[in-house]
C-alpha cells in the first residue's frame, strides 16, 4: 500500500487531477463568465433600443410579412379550445393559426370542431416535407375565425406535426408556440422585428426568452402578477432559466453563434426552414437539431445569414415541481443534446463553418454534454483518491470554494441583469428568494441535473427514444388549484 | 494581512493561487454585484412611484386640456397658466420625461384637433430645448429617442441638427434620423435615399410609407427615380411607393426591372405592375417565367392571372401538366382568374382535380 | 309677505314647448348608453372622458371578457370597441352581441387599417370601423349618426 503511495502511478494521478480537471474547470467558468459580460452589453443595448421602438408601426403596416402559428395538439382536449383563444388573441396584423391534431385519442378535435363551427375545406397538402398523412383541414365558418385552420392528421409526433403545419402555410414565416405557453401580448411583433431589421445579411430564425410562471397569477391564458415560484424545484428552475436565456444565448446571439432556439417560442423563415428539411422526428430535440440544420444549410448555400434572439421576456411556461417530472425532462434534453451533437459531427472544428465550427459547436460539445460527465467522473476519482489516501484536502475545499463562488458569482449576475432589464420580479422578497435559491442550488439542484444528464447518457446508448411527455395541469384551470400541485 | 492568505494568494503553485484569486475576485464580485442590485432596486422602486403618480396628474391634466378646447383656448389665462405649470415641472427630469411620454403617447393616437394642440402646448412650454441638448451631449439612445420626439412634434427648426445623423454609420441613429427628417420636412427628404450606399431595411421602408399617409397625394412626388438608386434595397423601396401611389410614369422601365439579377428586385417589380394593372407586361411573362427558377415562377404564374387574357390561358394549361405542386396550384388560380371553368370532359388527374377544388376554394369560398 | 309675481319674471320662464323640447333633445343624448370597451388605459380615459362631455351615459371595460359580461347585463345603445384585447376580441364582442340578438350597435376603433380587418369586421356586422389614430370629432360625429 505505501510503495503504491509513492510510485509514480500515484504522483501521476494526483498531477492529473490537480492539472488537467482543475484547468477544465477553470476554462469552463472563465467562458460563462466572458459570455455573461457580453450577454450585459447585449442586453442593455436592447433594452435601450426599444425605449424608442414603437411596435405600432409593424401593428398597423398593410406591408407587414405574415406569420403562421403551428400549435401541435395531442391529446389535449382538456385545454385546447382555451388554448386556441389565447392563441388568437396575439397582437399581429397578418397571423394565421395552425392547429395541428396530431391522432389524439381523446376529444381534442371534436371539441375544437364544435368549439368553432368548423368544417372539412377542400385542401390538398403539399407534402414538400415528408409527413405522415393528412386526414383533412378545417376551417370555421364564423368569420372572426377566419385565420383559423385545424388540420387532422395521423400520429407522428410532435416533430411530424410541425412539419405538417410547416407544409400547410402559406406565409413567409412560421412560429411554433407551445400551446401551454403564455405569450406576451406584443411578442410576435417583438420577434418579428429582427427579420424586419434584415438588409443584406438574411435573418433565419428568431428566439425568445422563456420565463418560468409557475405560482405566478394567471386569468384565461393572461399573465396577471409575476412572483417567484413557491416550490423549490421551479424556484431553481427559475433562477436557472434566467441565466441560460439572458446570459447564455444572448451572449451567443452577439457573437453570432446561438444554436438553439427554444422550442416553446421562436420564428423561423418558412422557405428556408423547409428547403433544410423541416424538424428531424428521428430526435427528441428537434428544436435544437433544426436551428443547427438551417445553419448549415445557409453554409453549404453560401448565403450570409444570422440568427437573432430577443431578451425581452416574450413567453411564459409551466416547469415540472415534481423531481421525477424534471428527470424525465432534463434526461431527454441531454439525449436530444446528443443526438443533435452526433448528426452534426462533420461541424466539429470544420472551418468550413466558421464560427459554428470553431467555438459553439466545440463549446456545446465540451462544455454542455461534457461538463456534466467529467464533473461525474471527478466525483467518482476524488472519491478514489480519497480512499487511497492520495487526496490533498487543502486543494480539494479550495476546489470546492472556487466552483462554489462561482456558482453564486453567476447567479447573482444573472439577477444583475434581470433587474437591469426587466425586473420582471418586482417584489423585493422575490429578489431575496431567488438568492437564497442561488445559494442553496449548488448543493441540491446541480448535483441532481448532473444526475438526470448522467442518466440521460445512459439512456441514450441504451437507444431509448420515448418522449416522456410531462403532464401539464392546464392553464384554464382556476388559479386555486395552483396551490395544491400534483403532477402525476 | 494574515499569514494564512498570503500563503494562499501568493502560492506558488498555480492551481491554489488561480484558485484562490478566484474565490477572492468572484466573492466580491458577488457582493458588489448584490449592493448595486439592492441600490438599483431601491432607486427604480422609488422612481416607478414618482412616475405613477406623475402620469396619473398629467394624464388627467393632459386629456382635460385635449378635450376640453373652450376650457383652455390657445392664449387665454388658463391655457397660459398650464403652460407656466408644465414649464417649472420641465425642470424636473422625471416630471419631464413622464410630461413628454404622455404628450407623445395622446398625440400617437389622435388625430385632428387634439394633435394640433398637443404640438402647439408642446411647443410653447418649451420642451424642444431639452430635447435639442440631449442631441448635443446625451449617449446614442438618448439621441434617437429624442430625434423620434422632435419629429413627432414637428419641430422644423431642428431638421439641419437632424439631418447631420441621416448617413450616420450607426444603423439606429441613421434609421431614426431619416425617420425624423421625412416626418419634419416631408416626402423632399426622401430624396436622400437615391444617394444612400446602405440598404434600407423592411422595417424603415414601412415605418417612412406610413408616415407617408399624413401628407396630402399632390405632395407625393414621382418615385421613379428611386429605381437608378445606388442599392438595391432602395429600388425596392421605389417600387413599393410605385404600387402604393399607382404612379404610371414610366412602367415600361419597372419591365426592364423584371430581368434584374437580384430577385428581390425582380419580385418587386413584378407586384409593382400589377399594382398598376400594366396589362401589355402580360406578354412578357411567359419569357420570365422560363429565365427563371421555382423560387420566382408561381409569381409570375400569379402575375399572368391578374394580367392576362384569353390567349395565355394554353400556356397556363399547359403547366397543368407539370409535377410540381407549386406550379399547378399557382396556374390552377390564374386560370380560374381569367374565368376558366374545369370542362365536363377534362383529361385532368384527379390530383390535379383536386387542386382545382382547392383553388377554386380559396380564391371564391 | 311674498310680493305679487311680476309678469316680467313670467316672461323670462321658459314655455311648455321648450321645456319638453330641451328635455326631449337633451334626453337624446343623455338616455343614450354607451359601452367603451379598450384595454389601454389612458386611451380609455380619454375617450370615456370626451364622450361624457357630450352628455353620453358611459359605461367602461378595459378588456374583452369585461365588456362581455357588461354587454350581457346591460342595455347599451352603442358599444365602442377596441378590436386587440385580452380575453375576447372586439370581433368576438361584436359577434356576441349577433348571436344574442341585442340592438346595440358596434363601431369598432382599432390600430389595425389593414383591408382584410376591416371587411371582417364589417361583414361581423359592425355598424363602423374606425382607425387609431382617429380624430375625437369625428368619433363624435359618427356616433351622432349611429345613434343620435
Amino acid at each position: 500500500m505505501s510503495s503504491f503511495l509513492s510510485s509514480d502511478v500515484a504522483r501521476f494521478l494526483v498531477n492529473f487531477y490537480e492539472t488537467a480537471v482543475f484547468y477544465y474547470a477553470v476554462t469552463i467558468m472563465s467562458s460563462y463568465i466572458l459570455l455573461a459580460f457580453i450577454s450585459l452589453i447585449a442586453v442593455k443595448k436592447y433594452v435601450h433600443k426599444n425605449t424608442f421602438t414603437n411596435y405600432d408601426s409593424l401593428l398597423t403596416s398593410t406591408i407587414t410579412p405574415g406569420v403562421s402559428i403551428l400549435a401541435p395538439a395531442y391529446n389535449e382536449g382538456v385545454t385546447i379550445v382555451e388554448n386556441i383563444r389565447s392563441l388568437l388573441s396575439i397582437h399581429y396584423p397578418n397571423l394565421d393559426l395552425i392547429v395541428v391534431n396530431d391522432g389524439s385519442k381523446d376529444d381534442t378535435m371534436s371539441k375544437v370542431i364544435e368549439a368553432f363551427s368548423l368544417v372539412k375545406i377542400p385542401f390538398v397538402v403539399n407534402y414538400q416535407i415528408e409527413t405522415k398523412e393528412v386526414l383533412g383541414v378545417y376551417k370555421s365558418t364564423n368569420k372572426a375565425f377566419d385565420n383559423l385552420i385545424v388540420v387532422d392528421k395521423m400520429n407522428g409526433g410532435k416533430a411530424d406535426a410541425l412539419n405538417v403545419g410547416l407544409n400547410i402555410s402559406q406565409q413567409p414565416y412560421v412560429t411554433c408556440i407551445d400551446a401551454d405557453c403564455i405569450l406576451e401580448q406584443d411578442a410576435l411583433l417583438k420577434l418579428m422585428k429582427p427579420f424586419e431589421d434584415q438588409t443584406d445579411t438574411k435573418v433565419i430564425a428568431t428566439g425568445g426568452v422563456v420565463r418560468i410562471v409557475n405560482s405566478c397569477r394567471i386569468e384565461s391564458g393572461k399573465l396577471l402578477k409575476v412572483v417567484a415560484p413557491k416550490s423549490w424545484v421551479a424556484r431553481f428552475q427559475a433562477v436557472e432559466y434566467i441565466r441560460a436565456f439572458l446570459l447564455g444565448r444572448m451572449a451567443w446571439t452577439f457573437l453570432d453563434g446561438l444554436l438553439i432556439i427554444s422550442g416553446a417560442l421562436g420564428i423561423f423563415d418558412r422557405r428556408i426552414t423547409i428547403a433544410a428539411g423541416g424538424y428531424n422526428h428521428k430526435t427528441v430535440g428537434e428544436d435544437m437539431e433544426l436551428v443547427v440544420r438551417m445553419r448549415r444549410y445557409m453554409h453549404k448555400t453560401r448565403q450570409k445569414y444570422q440568427v437573432a434572439f430577443v431578451p425581452d421576456p416574450l413567453c411564459w411556461t409551466e416547469v415540472p415541481e415534481q423531481w421525477d417530472a424534471l428527470q424525465k425532462q432534463r434526461n431527454r434534453w441531454t439525449r436530444g443534446t446528443i443526438e443533435t451533437l452526433r448528426m452534426h459531427r462533420g461541424v466539429f472544428f470544420n472551418p468550413k463553418y466558421r464560427k459554428i465550427g470553431l467555438i459553439s459547436y466545440p463549446f456545446w460539445f465540451f462544455f454542455e454534454w461534457m461538463a456534466p460527465i467529467i464533473e461525474f467522473l471527478g466525483i467518482v476519482y476524488t472519491i478514489f483518491l480519497a480512499v487511497f489516501g492520495l487526496i490533498n484536502w487543502q486543494f480539494f475545499f479550495l476546489m470546492c470554494a472556487l466552483v462554489y463562488s462561482f456558482a453564486i458569482f453567476f447567479s447573482v449576475f444573472a439577477l444583475l441583469l434581470e433587474e437591469v432589464t426587466y425586473h420582471a420580479y418586482g417584489r423585493k422578497r422575490d429578489i431575496s428568494v431567488l438568492l437564497l435559491t442561488a445559494m442553496i442550488e449548488p448543493f441540491v439542484f446541480h448535483p441532481f441535473v448532473v444526475y438526470a444528464a448522467i442518466r440521460g447518457n445512459i439512456d441514450y446508448i441504451r437507444g431509448k427514444k420515448s418522449w416522456d411527455k410531462l403532464v401539464r395541469k392546464g392553464f384554464a384551470q382556476p388559479p386555486v388549484t395552483q396551490k395544491t400541485n400534483s403532477i402525476a | 494581512m494574515k499569514e494564512w492568505l498570503l500563503g494562499y494568494l501568493f502560492n506558488e503553485y498555480p492551481p491554489i493561487w488561480i484558485s484562490s484569486w478566484g474565490i477572492l475576485c468572484l466573492l466580491t464580485g458577488s457582493v458588489v454585484i448584490l449592493l448595486v442590485i439592492l441600490r438599483s432596486r431601491l432607486i427604480k422602486t422609488r422612481k416607478i412611484q414618482l412616475q405613477e403618480k406623475f402620469r396619473e396628474e398629467y394624464e388627467a391634466l393632459l386629456t382635460e386640456f385635449v378635450f376640453d378646447e373652450e376650457e383652455y383656448e390657445v392664449g387665454e389665462e388658463k391655457y397660459n397658466a398650464l403652460v407656466f405649470r408644465l414649464q417649472r415641472a420641465a425642470k424636473n427630469d422625471i416630471r419631464r420625461e413622464v410630461l413628454v411620454a404622455t404628450i407623445l403617447f395622446l398625440h400617437h393616437d389622435f388625430k385632428g384637433a387634439p394633435e394640433k394642440r398637443l404640438v402647439r402646448l408642446y411647443q410653447d412650454v418649451g420642451l424642444e430645448k431639452y430635447a435639442f441638448r440631449a442631441i448635443r451631449y446625451g449617449s446614442w439612445y438618448e439621441k434617437a429617442f429624442e430625434f423620434t420626439e422632435l419629429g413627432q412634434m414637428q419641430v422644423n427648426h431642428g431638421l439641419p441638427l437632424v439631418l447631420n445623423y441621416i448617413g450616420h454609420y450607426s444603423t439606429v441613429l441613421r434609421e431614426e434620423a431619416q425617420f425624423a427628417a421625412v416626418r419634419m420636412g416631408g416626402v423632399k427628404n426622401l430624396e436622400y435615399l437615391s444617394e444612400l450606399n446602405r440598404s434600407v431595411s423592411d422595417w424603415q421602408q414601412t415605418r417612412i410609407m406610413q408616415e407617408l399617409d399624413q401628407f396630402p397625394l399632390e405632395d407625393i412626388p414621382s418615385f421613379y427615380y428611386l429605381l437608378d438608386a445606388k442599392n438595391d434595397s432602395i429600388i425596392v423601396f421605389g417600387l413599393k411607393l410605385i404600387s402604393k401611389y399607382r404612379q404610371l410614369d414610366n412602367p415600361d422601365k419597372m419591365v426592364g426591372l423584371l430581368w434584374h439579377e437580384n430577385l428581390d428586385v425582380g419580385v418587386a417589380a413584378l407586384s409593382a405592375l400589377v399594382a398598376i394593372d400594366h396589362f401589355p407586361v402580360a406578354d412578357d411573362l411567359p419569357n420570365l417565367f422560363y429565365s427563371h427558377d421555382e423560387q420566382f415562377q408561381p409569381e409570375v404564374i400569379r402575375a399572368i392571372g391578374l394580367l392576362g387574357n384569353d390567349s395565355h390561358i394554353p400556356f397556363l394549361e399547359e403547366l397543368l401538366q407539370r409535377n410540381d405542386y407549386d406550379l399547378v396550384m399557382a396556374a390552377t388560380k390564374a386560370l380560374i382568374r381569367l374565368g376558366y371553368t374545369l370542362p365536363a370532359n377534362t383529361t385532368l388527374s384527379s390530383y390535379n382535380k383536386e387542386i382545382y377544388k382547392h383553388a377554386r376554394y380559396e380564391l371564391i369560398p | 309677505m311674498a310680493e305679487p309675481l311680476k309678469p316680467a319674471s313670467v316672461l323670462y320662464f321658459p314655455t311648455l314647448e321648450a321645456i319638453v323640447g330641451y328635455f326631449a333633445g337633451k334626453n337624446k343624448i343623455m338616455g343614450k348608453k354607451i359601452l367603451v370597451a379598450e384595454d389601454e388605459k389612458m386611451m380609455l380615459k380619454a375617450i370615456a372622458f370626451k364622450l361624457q362631455k357630450e352628455g353620453y351615459d358611459i359605461t367602461t371595460a378595459d378588456d374583452g371578457r369585461q365588456a362581455m359580461e357588461l354587454l350581457r347585463s346591460g342595455d347599451f345603445d352603442l358599444m365602442v370597441s377596441d378590436i386587440m384585447m385580452p380575453f375576447a376580441s372586439g370581433m368576438e364582442l361584436v359577434t356576441e352581441i349577433k348571436q344574442l340578438g341585442l340592438k346595440t350597435k358596434t363601431l369598432l376603433l382599432s390600430a389595425l387599417g389593414q383591408e382584410n380587418t376591416v371587411l371582417k369586421a364589417f361583414s361581423l356586422g359592425a355598424d363602423d370601423y374606425m382607425t387609431k389614430p382617429f380624430s375625437p370629432n369625428e368619433l363624435l360625429v359618427r356616433i351622432k349618426k349611429l345613434i343620435g
